[in-house]
């Protein structure tokens, strides 16, 4: 059991006290009840309260932190693998289609 | 302290007293050198002089504009700042030393300037001519003594290094608190790192007294996004860094909304330029780099005479010239680092109260104020840096 620590309650993730493993219960929600944690994520990392959508916005105390760049499970590890930031990005993106043969 | 969310035991607070009414936190003898000619020569004065910092502009004639600009009002702001009991100017040439003269004259703070031109360019001379100047200052100084301060009369930078998620769930929530506390007492604090505005700025901008203020603060944070844009940086391990990513902060803007909780909840005064002063006591917000070493300085040269920085994984750096709280809330962290961080805030993770916290920190930086150590000024890491700004000819 491992508390997590949910900063608003529109907020579609958490940060987790403490190591989590697969299949943890994590409680502590802002909907009460408890989650399973469906993969690893270190200690005060994020998780997703929810299942989020590629390419949706993310909240965590009620400000949007990112953009996702992957479909994420309730319970998942939210992290530069799967959230990216929304700004300072354009030139960079550019670059990114410059090589792109596609 | 006339405040009625004044505590009931109302804090003694007692400061050395500066030119218009400010108050130092401390009297430091700062040995003061404004070219990269002569900084061997600072240093080997500072370290022969016991008590003397030191602080450094270490480079020349070729610095331009608004570069140049910043780069005067740091050292003035250094020269001038109440906790600098006396300077020691050291310089290439004598222009250079006539710009910082005239400022610290006028603030009446004793102070003696040395040219390397009129020493006949002999290191050491200049070096023996600095350790007899710095001396009489020190001993000159030492006369000066503590008088009855207030909150008011606090200026307080606020400042973070190496980030985690703690200290945006609670290291920086405690300091905005406390914030929030010196201001309703009448005093005066400064937040900077312009690029940890970034996805909150409209938040902020919605807390300025005036319009013109709301926009500068967009307009500040655009100019920064459009900085990195323009070089093809990609703020992912920049800014957050790899050691925050590491400990779970993923973008700037899950990064800034932590560390923008250090400014509290009280409108916004203006934006300041690099190390200038706040015209009246609030909240104020620097526009400056993000780096702490660079960023500490500005907020240092702008009047700070405490300033309070919280940690994630832990940063060893402190101001020279004044006492700087390093506050964590990562239990491992202070641990670890139990020579490092002077306030332990790790109880807000596991449900403590921040309004209960806030008093203890507040007391703390009281007692910081009056003459208790900091960890950074007993380990003696403190240093100045002086941004630049522009290329010189």
């Amino acid at each position: 059991m491992t508390d997590v620590l949910c900063l608003h309650p529109d907020d579609d993730v958490a940060n987790v006290l403490g190591p989590v493993r697969a299949g943890d219960v994590l409680r502590g929600l802002p909907a009460g009840g408890v989650l399973t944690a469906s993969g690893a994520a270190p200690r005060y990392h994020k998780i997703a309260l929810r299942p989020l959508a590629c390419g949706v916005p993310v909240r965590r105390n009620g400000i949007v932190i990112g953009v996702t760049t992957a479909a994420i499970a309730a319970g998942a590890h939210v992290h530069s693998h799967n959230l990216r930031s929304q700004r300072a990005r354009m030139r960079v993106q550019d670059r990114a289609q410059d090589k792109d043969p596609s | 302290m006339t405040s009625p969310n004044a505590p009931l035991n109302s804090p003694q607070m007692r400061g050395f007293v500066g030119a218009r009414g400010a108050f130092g936190s401390r009297n430091h003898l700062l040995v003061l050198n404004a070219t990269g000619l002569t900084e061997q020569i600072a240093r080997r004065v500072a370290m022969a002089v016991p008590g003397a910092v030191m602080a450094s502009f270490p480079y020349g004639m070729g610095v331009l504009g608004a570069d140049a600009e910043a780069a005067r009002r740091a050292l003035v702001g250094l020269a001038t700042h109440p906790n600098t009991g006396a300077v020691l100017l050291i310089s290439g040439d004598r222009s250079r030393l006539e710009d910082i003269a005239a400022p610290l004259a006028a603030n009446g703070t004793p102070f003696e300037a040395l040219a390397l031109d009129s020493a006949a360019h002999d290191a050491l001379h200049l070096s023996a001519l600095g350790i007899a100047a710095a001396a009489r200052l020190r001993r000159a100084m030492s006369r000066r003594d503590r008088r009855p301060a207030s909150l008011a009369s606090l200026v307080v930078a606020m400042e973070c290094g190496l980030s985690d998620p703690t200290s945006g769930i609670a290291a920086n929530p405690l300091i905005g608190a406390v914030a929030d506390r010196i201001i309703d007492a009448g005093g005066t604090v400064i937040l900077g790192e312009t690029l940890e505005w970034l996805g909150v700025e409209d938040h902020l901008a919605a807390r300025a007294r005036t319009p013109a203020i709301a926009q500068s603060i967009v307009d500040a944070v655009r100019r920064r996004e459009h900085l990195a844009v323009a070089n093809g940086i990609d703020l992912a391990g920049i800014n957050p860094n790899r050691r925050n990513i590491e400990e779970g902060l993923t973008t700037i803007e899950e990064k800034a909304s932590g560390s923008v909780a250090k400014s509290g909840t009280h409108p916004i005064e203006g934006v300041l330029a690099y190390g200038a002063p706040p015209t009246h006591p609030g909240l104020w917000l620097m526009d400056g780099p993000s780096y702490t070493p660079e960023s500490l300085t500005g907020l240092i040269a702008a009047g700070a005479q405490v300033a309070l920085f919280s940690t994630g994984s832990g940063n060893s750096y402190v101001s020279a010239l004044c006492p700087t709280i390093k506050i964590s809330a990562n239990a491992g962290t202070l641990r670890a680092l139990d020579t490092q961080i002077d306030f332990d805030a790790s109880a807000l993770m596991a449900a403590g109260s921040i309004a209960s916290m806030a008093e203890a920190l507040l007391a703390e930086v009281v007692a910081t104020f009056n003459g208790a150590l900091t960890w950074g000024e007993v380990t003696g890491e403190g240093n100045e840096v002086i941004s630049r700004f522009g290329e010189a000819l």
